[in-house]
């Protein structure tokens, strides 16, 4: 019977665990996007300071959970996330279009959502 | 390259620990569960460990859930007989009093041929001498002859022969286990002795030796016969 509990408890260790994840996931890629909704808005405006300001922000916030994201996530993911991330900061730099370089960042949120979206136990995921 | 090489560990040691723990059946005695189970984790630890793009949690935690499921249904299993019937199926009588049921070898994918071969892999090779022979949950056959076909017993026979009991292994290739010289309350010069008997001089020339407990003994020399 003290099998039973124990496989029953990790069970429910593992169930608490992915609930923690989704939401800390949540947290990571909310802060993330908001940052970048708000540079592609200062993008529209041609605001070259602020979106620097923002992008390198998201940026950071995305890279300092690196390790936690590796360990969870497909690598592929957070390669392509990468990848924008690194197109935006170049658009920054040359400060010559800023139309591309918001539609990077709405790529870039239109990508985390999407990595969000495919942790939530929904039924479509399920399916 | 060494990721995949710790991957391959961790994932090997994880399945190790987890068949441990489901018990110490072999292969050819798993249920429909645990076939189902051990198919499943062999391909769920596969992918993982050659693909490094996929995170080791996405191959670690659906094998402990798999093992955690397959102790809760055991647990459940070994506690209601009806779980168990639903879960693992119900033997079947294919052969009854001499007469092979056609309805039960079709009901259990079962084939004459493949019947005759488990009944001759077990001594058998007439059905009239058979009472039962049961479809086992684990697909194996269990064959009960009539009484009148069974081999007499010595206590049938009235015959009281005495109990050997279990044999202990003295000397494994060469290897004299003193532990098990001691445990028999043997000592090295009764050993030497034995030895001496069967013409060799020291362990290193033996590769088996064993004794059992009304002192019989077992030798096979290194590259020889037993004596």
């Amino acid at each position: 019977m003290r099998r039973l509990w124990v496989a029953a408890a990790l069970i429910l260790v593992l169930v608490a665990l992915s609930s923690v994840h989704v939401i800390a996931l949540g947290q990571i890629t909310n802060q993330t996007t908001e940052h970048l909704e708000q540079a592609r808005q200062a993008l529209i405006q041609e605001d070259w300071e602020e979106a620097g300001i923002l992008i390198e922000d998201a940026y950071h916030n995305w890279e300092q959970q690196d390790f936690y994201l590796h360990t969870t996530l497909r690598h592929t993911d957070i390669d392509t996330v990468r990848a924008s991330f690194h197109e935006a900061r170049a658009y920054l730099s040359a400060r010559e279009d800023a139309s591309e370089c918001a539609a990077v960042c709405a790529r870039l949120v239109n990508q985390l959502e999407l990595i969000l979206e495919g942790e939530l136990p929904t039924l479509k995921n399920l399916l | 390259m060494f990721v995949v090489l710790i991957r391959t560990v961790v994932l090997y040691l994880l399945i190790i620990v987890g068949i441990r723990l489901l018990g110490k059946r072999q292969v050819g005695e798993l249920e429909p569960s645990e076939l189902t189970l051990a198919l499943i984790i062999a391909d769920l630890a596969s992918v993982p460990m050659q693909d490094n793009g996929i995170p080791l949690l996405s191959g670690l935690i659906p094998i402990i859930v798999l093992l955690a499921v397959a102790t809760i249904l055991s647990v459940l299993s070994a506690k209601s007989i009806r779980f168990r019937a639903l879960l693992c199926g119900r033997p079947s009588v294919v052969i009854q009093d001499g007469l092979v049921l056609e309805g039960e070898l079709r009901k259990n994918r079962l084939t004459v041929d493949e019947l005759m071969e488990e009944l001759r892999n077990q001594g058998h090779t007439d059905f009239q001498s058979i009472k039962f022979a049961i479809l086992e949950t684990n697909g194996q056959l269990s064959v009960l002859p009539y009484a009148g076909q069974k081999p007499p017993t010595a206590a049938q026979l009235g015959l009281t022969p005495q109990e050997p009991g279990m044999p202990v292994i003295l000397i494994s290739d060469g290897r004299l286990l003193d532990q098990n010289l001691k445990s028999r309350g043997y000592e090295r010069k009764w050993l030497d002795k034995q030895l001496a008997a069967r013409g060799l001089s020291s362990p290193e020339q033996v590769f088996l030796l064993t004794v059992d407990q009304l002192g019989g003994i077992y030798c096979v020399a290194k590259g020889g016969k037993a004596s």
